[in-house]
């Protein structure tokens, strides 16, 4: 190999290292057997059947140097059951039940079918997706890293229309329980919504009717 | 071969003829947000509803006049994803980023008619009305702290906006509503705590 020829495989073979240091996530680095770490997400995950936690929401918009926060309530029962229920500054609620969305704002309660409306179909897949830690979806592509604390899987969608909306969903995941500690979903234009999870308790009991609003 | 000056006359003319016309556009359409939006702030959020065919969104409007004179729109849910990020740059509308159900041509031109009236909408004395975009828009004094304006032909308007107004001059809130179909905005002033 000439001299030249190995300059150039050098200065690439840089390149593309420091493309890929800069592209991981701040903090964390890729695991050393994802399909081990997935295994391992998949199985402690299916033993959450529920979720009680507050939750606090930042909302980043690049056209505002302030960010918008709101908190809340966040209630999750497996299969396909969430309540998002903000308290501050606004009362909103959010629940997801199976294939149905309430929305309870201002004292009225809307209802949407998540099948027959295709952008409550996408934020249900988002949000259950980032809940869930769905690393076996079809609609989301998984790549994975890890600090001392925490697993974060990076999702990105497949699908054309999420694709749309979303450019990546990361979730933070707690290494002792492989529950979520928090998820942001971040948009093509890079602004992105972040949701941590605060004094969450797993497995507690809770009634099917905090899913349903009247 | 003699009348060389007539062409140049009429090429002189012609030339005369297209600045004039830019100006005449630019006069109707004000590539700047009028008063009194933007005055003392250049951010305004409004607490969003729309009702649209028998179905309720609600979400925040957050408009912002950037420091490149171009004025930003995006509507957010309270959950979820941007529903619209969308700009007025020298005039022109621009949908930078949109939910798939809002990308199609007669939705994006509805959504940059309504805003080009509620932000660029000229703002003369009361009942006056005046040539707008491709229309008559005319704006009413209704009582103390109510305004209206509207879009269309004088006797029979395609849409109607109503301005409530607290202490201040900005409009506590707008209602845009649209006679050809069932369609209401409620834009209603949102100070965040």
């Amino acid at each position: 190999m000439s001299f030249h020829r190995i300059a150039i495989s050098l200065v690439f073979g840089t390149l593309l290292v420091s493309l890929d240091l800069l592209a991981q996530p701040a903090g964390y680095k890729p695991v050393a057997d994802p399909k081990a770490v997935k295994a391992k997400i998949d199985a402690a995950s299916s033993q959450i059947k529920t979720i009680r936690s507050e939750f606090s929401q930042e909302k980043k918009l690049s056209v505002m140097t302030k960010k918008i926060t709101s908190k809340g309530l966040f209630l999750y029962k497996r299969e396909n059951q969430l309540r998002l229920e903000y308290k501050v500054p606004f009362e909103y609620c959010m629940v997801v039940n199976q294939s149905k969305v309430y929305i309870k704002d201002e004292g009225k309660v809307s209802t949407y079918d998540a099948q027959s409306n295709k952008l409550f179909k996408q934020i249900n897949t988002m949000i259950l997706a980032s809940i869930q830690g769905q690393s076996n979806s079809k609609d989301f592509k998984p790549q994975f890293y890890e600090n001392d604390k925490n697993y974060l899987m990076i999702l990105t969608p497949q699908s054309k229309a999420v694709k749309e909306m979303l450019k990546t969903l990361e979730i933070y995941l707690d290494k002792k329980d492989g529950s979520v500690v928090k998820f942001d979903m971040v948009e093509p234009n890079g602004d992105y919504t972040s949701i941590v999870l605060l004094s969450k308790e797993l497995n507690v009991a809770l009634s099917d009717d905090s899913f349903i609003l009247k | 071969m003699g009348k060389w000056w007539l062409g140049l006359f009429m090429v002189l003319c012609f030339a005369c003829v297209k600045p004039i016309q830019r100006e005449k556009i630019a006069l109707d359409e004000p590539d700047q947000p009028t008063p009194p939006f933007f005055q003392a702030d250049s951010i305004h959020m409004f607490n969003t509803q729309i009702d649209a065919f028998g179905k309720q969104m609600r979400g925040i409007l957050v408009a912002k006049k950037m420091e490149n004179h171009s004025l930003r729109l995006v509507l957010i849910p309270k959950t979820g994803p941007t529903i619209f990020d969308a700009e007025f740059h020298h005039g022109k509308f621009r949908m930078v980023q949109a939910i798939p159900q809002l990308r199609s041509a007669p939705v994006r031109k509805l959504l940059e008619k309504d805003f080009k009236l509620l932000f660029f909408a000229p703002q003369k004395e009361d009942a006056a009305c005046q040539r707008f975009m491709d229309n008559e828009y005319c704006r009413y004094q209704m009582d103390g702290s109510m305004k209206k304006a509207t879009y269309g032909p004088v006797q029979h308007p395609i849409i109607t906006l109503s301005y409530a107004y607290d202490s201040t001059q900005v409009p506590s809130q707008v209602i845009v509503e649209h006679a050809q179909m069932p369609l209401k905005f409620t834009y209603t002033k949102w100070i965040e705590p």
